[in-house]
């Protein structure tokens, strides 16, 4: 899956516009970030990418671009 | 004896219910909306102020002596798992064992786990049978965790239930009974489900019972359960798949050779990615908690009762059954359902 995809992903399950979707964008902002987004998130990314990541990872993170350095080696770009 | 198995399964759920109603009154509808949606839970049985797992453990007993004619007396091994018991000592299977009028040739212990005592239970009861040490087990499971969680703490209120559960077992058929177990902790997460204060390490205290808010709003003191439900979720999908593949690798059988996967029933959304992730077919798993709740170590015994009550449960299938939760701690069994278990009366 390719970065691009894989942000498309992240946005439908958080349903919003993919383009609203950015590398700096805080997802602790998002009323849609919350803890039942972070099971999607983390379903989306061991389904799709399967990989593991911190789970604190994801209840920690500021950014969107946080969580794409954190599954960087999984995707083909 | 060769092998063990369940003879018979009596369910036993908090007598009142939480709904979806009331805790929408709490919690705002758009709450309880994404808890049906993902956890797929509407409402939830609690057991009333005053009632202990116990009791709950000690009614589905009572109910299972009088409905399959069992002789108490030929009990010689009771054990009773919980997180709720009834005193820091003594064990709570001695209380059980005097009010179910058992004999004093008769082993009696608690097993302290949570989400993954019952499979555990069989194993330790499964292990004496065929020992030699007891012929007969009653394996009783009961807590009340939703007295635990704080009424502000809407992360796990809407989680919660309460039940007991009494499972019979003895002598298998032959070629029945359980094939094997699966067993493992990790201790490192100890931290992401527990209920921090009570205990030696941590005695209640006035500072103990303080009220904190935290990051999502949900109010709890040190007295009351606390769950990470990320961490746990990611210990679920992470280690679930790999220990039924460990116990299906131990008993050299397929995962299609497997008639019925029964789930801890903590969470709709995880049971079904997790079917997904093993390509396990939605038929061939079992739901309950929808109107029930998560009801902790009892969730599997309650799913058992139920799917055998849905004839899904037959004489010659293979059944698995997977405890994981709080510990971190997990437990699989494979049982070939033996044709001498009791025929459930509904």
């Amino acid at each position: 899956m390719k970065r691009e995809e894989f942000t498309r992903e992240f946005a439908e399950m958080l349903g919003i516009d993919p383009g609203e979707l950015q590398s700096d964008t805080d997802l602790t902002a998002l009323p849609e970030w919350d803890s039942v987004a972070y099971l999607s998130a983390m379903v989306l990314i061991d389904d799709k990418l399967a990989i593991a990541i911190r789970p604190e990872l994801l209840s920690n993170a500021k950014t969107f671009g946080e969580i794409l350095a954190a599954v960087q080696t999984a995707l083909q770009d | 004896m060769k092998s063990s198995a369940i003879l018979a399964v009596e369910p036993e759920l908090g007598s009142d219910t939480l709904t979806y109603e009331e805790l929408e009154d709490r919690f705002g509808a758009g709450a309880m909306q994404k808890v049906l949606s993902g956890a797929g839970i509407r409402n939830r049985r609690v057991a009333p102020p005053g009632v202990c797992g116990s009791d709950l453990a000690f009614a589905a007993a009572t109910r299972l002596v009088a409905k399959y004619d069992v002789d108490p007396h030929s009990i010689d091994l009771l054990i009773f798992c919980t997180q709720s018991p009834d005193y820091w000592m003594p064990t709570t299977a001695c209380v059980l064992h005097e009010r179910l009028k058992l004999k004093k040739q008769c082993a009696a212990f608690d097993i302290n786990l949570g989400c993954s005592q019952y499979v555990y239970a069989l194993s330790v009861a499964h292990s004496m049978l065929v020992s030699g040490v007891a012929k007969r087990a009653l394996v009783l499971t009961g807590d009340t965790m939703s007295q635990t969680v704080h009424p502000g703490d809407r992360a796990v209120v809407p989680l919660m239930g309460d039940a007991g559960s009494a499972t019979l077992l003895g002598e298998a058929s032959e070629g029945a009974g359980f094939l094997g177990f699966e067993l493992g902790t990790d201790g490192s997460g100890h931290k992401y489900l527990m209920i921090p204060a009570g205990g030696a390490r941590l005695p209640w205290s006035p500072e103990t019972a303080v009220e904190a808010i935290d990051a999502e709003g949900n109010v709890r003191t040190q007295q009351n359960l606390y769950m990470n439900g990320v961490a746990i979720f990611h210990f679920a999908i992470s280690t679930v798949p790999g220990t039924v593949q460990a116990l299906l690798a131990k008993l050299s059988l397929a995962m299609d050779q497997i008639d019925l996967f029964l789930f801890h029933q903590a969470n709709k959304y995880m049971i079904e990615y997790l079917l997904k992730k093993m390509k396990i077919p939605a038929e061939k798993t079992h739901l309950y908690l929808e109107d029930v709740g998560n009801t902790s170590g009892s969730t599997i015994p309650l799913l058992l009762a139920d799917a055998w009550r849905a004839g899904k449960v037959k004489p010659g299938a293979n059944v698995l059954a997977i405890g994981f939760g709080v510990g971190l701690s997990w437990a699989a069994t494979v049982i070939r359902w033996p044709d001498n278990a009791y025929a459930v009366v509904p």
